[in-house]
């Protein structure tokens, strides 16, 4: 480790918590210096939240101490964590639909007149809201309602009520996660402005492309203990990937040639949502992986809908093996061999407070059922056959799976799909909030998937991951589809210009499709 | 470990009460008082696996009482005009679960919140069946006179086991076989539990829920049926209040008004619970206003608890 150059402003000293039956931090230490970005990395399930919410006085340690300027606190309450200027922007936004972005950004710290009579003091509310936002230059209005920003405005709202309050120490958990490009850019310059301006800012996310952009140094959390803290520049990807799966990962995207076979899915002239998805024409065919590109808006998630039958089509048709099918549900959708994992799990994809039995066999019931009967010892089993295939990581398949860390949930959903032998699958965000180890298991499963001869629509915003795994990209700008490109000829440069640009033919004219020497961008 | 603690609890304050009950009131612990607590709890354990399949869906059903009276009215009627009992008592139960679908039509149809929609639907079922009784007789009941009549609230099994206890066995047998061992139970726990990823899964979630409301209103039917036996016809005043012991049972027995989460177990538990402390207060001489208030501190502690259970899981 590097020599500090002055007391560290905030040090976490063997931390050490216990949950009913895990070890879920082991005597953790962890420094972060004023004026840097400490990236804190792992899988789910690794630690790293609960030590932030050690952090955040929203667990209490059950040994270890926490010092700012080499001074012992104590934070027993997230009240406490603000007075002593440690502000968190949480991943799952936690703001108030029906209120203002001003009214959000002062949630439980509204400034008061009148001392105790408790009397909101708007003015000084709405002000301090304007400046901080115009010291930022946020696209934001202090006025808005939150419920009419879209996720990344919102998103923005989240870090302005840690900018508010003069925070010290800013926590991250995975803030792009809902922001495009340009958006993540942006994020970017401002925990830039923040870092030069002192503050210590602790930044959690899966893409290790990010880190190594705005990182300053780097923590591996594995199991409960801190593995690895090394300055990030002079720490490279498979090096951090070693320490936070514990072994080394050979192949990032294993995907595996295929031979393609007849077409099972054919959109044509397909129109929903009021337009928000225009005049989509395509096919997938059996053994296929057809990656869908887009930025955030594009439609992609809409056109999925549509297609499953979740939202009604205004124009055009659907046909499967042949068949041209009208699905007026999911219902319809699942009957004729669909299956849609869906972006927001937690909103779509799971019964969380129900067990990983129920969770793997809700779309598929019948083929336990004998008669009335559903067999639970049956369904007991086949479950167990998933969660040893997919290793989803649960001490048993009666646990809730709201209990379940996000990669392990995600394959959960997958094995509620594979239960009900989905033969035209459609993948929205398959990868999203989920840890690298878990991604390489769904990319084998994709792949496994394709070669059984399913026909596989991949939405995804991760680039690398779109074209290593598919086999051809369709791209969608503004809801139509403005480009159908091979996965083996193009690259991330031709594919996100046109997801920004669309077809328009000054720019329509790519230099020859075979850059496809430039190699992806990243290995992971 | 603290779960299936919780789970247990109903079941160990059950006992402890009793056990206490037995020590200090007297003639407390007796097959008699036992029988007396059963007959009480009959109707009430009847409705309440009804209620525990809405409850569990996420939904509520304040309507039950007076579907019950409802019921009661149709069964007396049909009886009156001089149909034979084994018509009458099947029409009787049919109401019951016409009620209930139409219940589950104003919920999925017309997309009402369950509350709004079983509350007006209990004006309606009231209303029609003092309007209904009006109109056979002179008051808000039609008596039918005769022992026959009386064969579901006098009759037994082996000649000692009461005809409603009888049915109050099989209902709950067979809802626990529905709610675990089914397609409509498993469906029933789904919708509960995250609608949106219910229908995402293809569970056509109208169609379940229509199926619970149905179900529920059968056996407020069913109730009524018994209710009209032991009062020799039907009375448009039955059934008063009942929906509030029905849903205090389900709630004490662990189920979570937020959905998903019930067992038919917990109910009966949280319904003898009830009939327990409604049997001792009538053995120690407390009135019925004090009865009340124990009950209802028991459904806050209980409603509290599951509160306090979800926020630590959640966290």
């Amino acid at each position: 480790m590097t020599e500090p150059p002055a007391t560290p402003l905030l040090q976490m000293r063997a931390i050490d918590k216990r949950f009913p039956g895990v070890h879920a931090l082991d005597h953790v230490d962890l420094e972060v210096r004023a004026g840097e970005v400490h990236c804190l990395l792992g899988e789910n399930g690794a630690g790293k939240s609960t030590l932030m919410k050690v952090l955040m006085g929203v667990y209490r340690a059950d040994a270890g101490q926490i010092l700012l300027d080499g001074q012992p606190v104590h934070i027993g309450h997230p009240h406490q964590a603000l007075a002593h200027g440690i502000t968190m922007v949480f991943q799952e936004l936690n703001l108030v639909p029906v209120l203002s972005v001003a009214e959000n950004v002062f949630l439980g710290i509204e400034p008061l007149l009148f001392g105790p009579l408790g009397v909101v003091d708007w003015r000084t509310l709405r002000r301090r809201t304007r400046e901080t936002i115009e010291r930022f230059g946020f696209p934001l209005d202090p006025g808005t309602i939150v419920d009419r920003l879209s996720r990344a405005q919102q998103q923005l709202v989240e870090i302005t009520k840690a900018l508010v309050v003069q925070s010290r120490v800013v926590i991250m958990d995975e803030p792009t996660s809902s922001l495009s490009l340009e958006e993540t850019e942006q994020l970017f310059g401002i925990i830039r402005r923040l870092r030069d301006a002192g503050v210590a800012i602790i930044y959690i996310s899966h893409r290790l492309e990010e880190l190594q952009e705005i990182g300053d140094r780097v923590t591996v959390m594995r199991d409960g203990k801190r593995i690895y803290t090394g300055e990030v520049a002079t720490t490279d990807l498979k090096t951090m990937i070693r320490h936070m799966v514990g072994r080394e990962l050979t192949d990032m995207y294993p995907k595996e040639p295929v031979p393609i076979g007849a077409e099972r899915l054919r959109v044509e002239g397909l129109r929903a949502r009021g337009g928000r998805v225009r005049d989509v024409s395509f096919s997938v065919r059996a053994g296929e992986i057809a990656g869908i590109a887009g930025l955030v808006g594009a439609g992609r998630t809409e056109l999925a809908e549509a297609i499953f039958g979740v939202t009604p089509l205004e124009a055009g048709r659907i046909v499967v093996d042949g068949t041209p099918r009208s699905f007026r549900s999911p219902h319809d959708a699942i009957a004729a061999g669909l299956g849609l994992l869906t972006e927001d799990r937690k909103r779509t994809g799971l019964l969380l407070n129900l067990p990983v039995t129920h969770n793997t066999t809700v779309a598929a019931l019948g083929r336990l059922l004998r008669g009335f009967h559903l067999p639970l010892g049956e369904e007991r089993r086949v479950t167990m056959d998933f969660v040893g295939r997919l290793s989803i990581r649960t001490p048993s398949v009666r646990q809730l799976t709201i209990r379940l860390s996000g990669g392990n949930q995600q394959k959960v959903v997958l094995a509620k799909w594979l239960f009900a032998q989905s033969q035209i699958l459609i993948f929205d965000e398959p990868t999203l909030g989920i840890d690298v180890g878990a991604k390489v298991e769904v990319y084998r499963l994709l792949g496994e998937l394709a070669r059984q001869g399913a026909a596989i629509l991949m939405i995804s915003s991760d680039l690398p991951e779109l074209l290593a795994m598919s086999d051809r990209i369709l791209v969608m700008r503004r809801g139509e589809l403005v480009a159908e490109l091979d996965a083996r000829q193009t690259d991330q440069e031709e594919t996100l210009r046109y997801m920004a640009l669309g077809a328009d033919p000054d720019f329509a004219a790519p230099p020859a499709s075979a850059a496809a020497t430039t190699t992806n961008g990243s290995p992971a | 470990m603290k779960r299936i603690l919780a789970k247990f609890l109903p079941f160990v304050f059950l006992i402890a009460l009793v056990a206490v009950l037995s020590a200090t009131v007297e003639d407390f612990a007796t097959t008699y008082t036992l029988g007396i607590v059963l007959r009480f709890t009959a109707v009430f354990i009847i409705m309440g696996v009804g209620m525990t399949f809405v409850i569990i869906s996420g939904g509520i059903d304040l309507s039950i009482g007076a579907v019950l009276a409802f019921s009661s009215i149709i069964v007396a009627w049909c009886a009156a005009a001089g149909w034979p009992l084994w018509v009458a008592f099947p029409v009787g139960v049919i109401t019951g679960t016409l009620w209930g679908a139409l219940n589950g039509l104003m919920v999925v149809g017309l997309r009402l919140p369950p509350f709004v929609a079983t509350l007006a639907s209990m004006g309606m079922a009231r209303g029609l069946a003092t309007v209904l009784a009006k109109k056979l007789s002179a008051g808000t009941s039609v008596d039918v006179p005769g022992n026959e009549f009386r064969w579901l609230a006098d009759g037994t099994v082996f000649g000692q086991i009461p005809l409603p206890v009888v049915v109050m066995v099989a209902v709950v047998a067979l809802g626990y076989y529905v709610l675990n061992h089914t397609r409509l139970g498993r469906y029933t726990f789904a919708v509960g539990s995250n609608v949106e990823a219910a229908r995402y899964s293809g569970i056509p979630v109208g169609r379940y829920k229509l199926m619970v409301y149905a179900l529920l209103g059968t056996l407020a039917g069913v109730a009524g049926m018994i209710e009209a036996s032991i009062n020799s016809g039907g009375q448009a005043t039955l059934g008063k209040e009942y929906e509030l012991r029905v849903i205090a049972a389900v709630v004490i027995g662990g189920a979570s008004l937020n959905g998903g989460v019930g067992t038919i177990l917990g109910t009966v538990t949280g319904a003898l619970i009830m009939g327990v402390i409604s049997t001792a207060s009538i053995l120690i001489g407390l009135q019925y206003e004090w009865e009340l208030v124990v009950i209802s501190v028991l459904i806050v502690t209980a409603v509290a608890f599951d509160t306090f259970q979800r926020r630590r899981a959640g966290a």
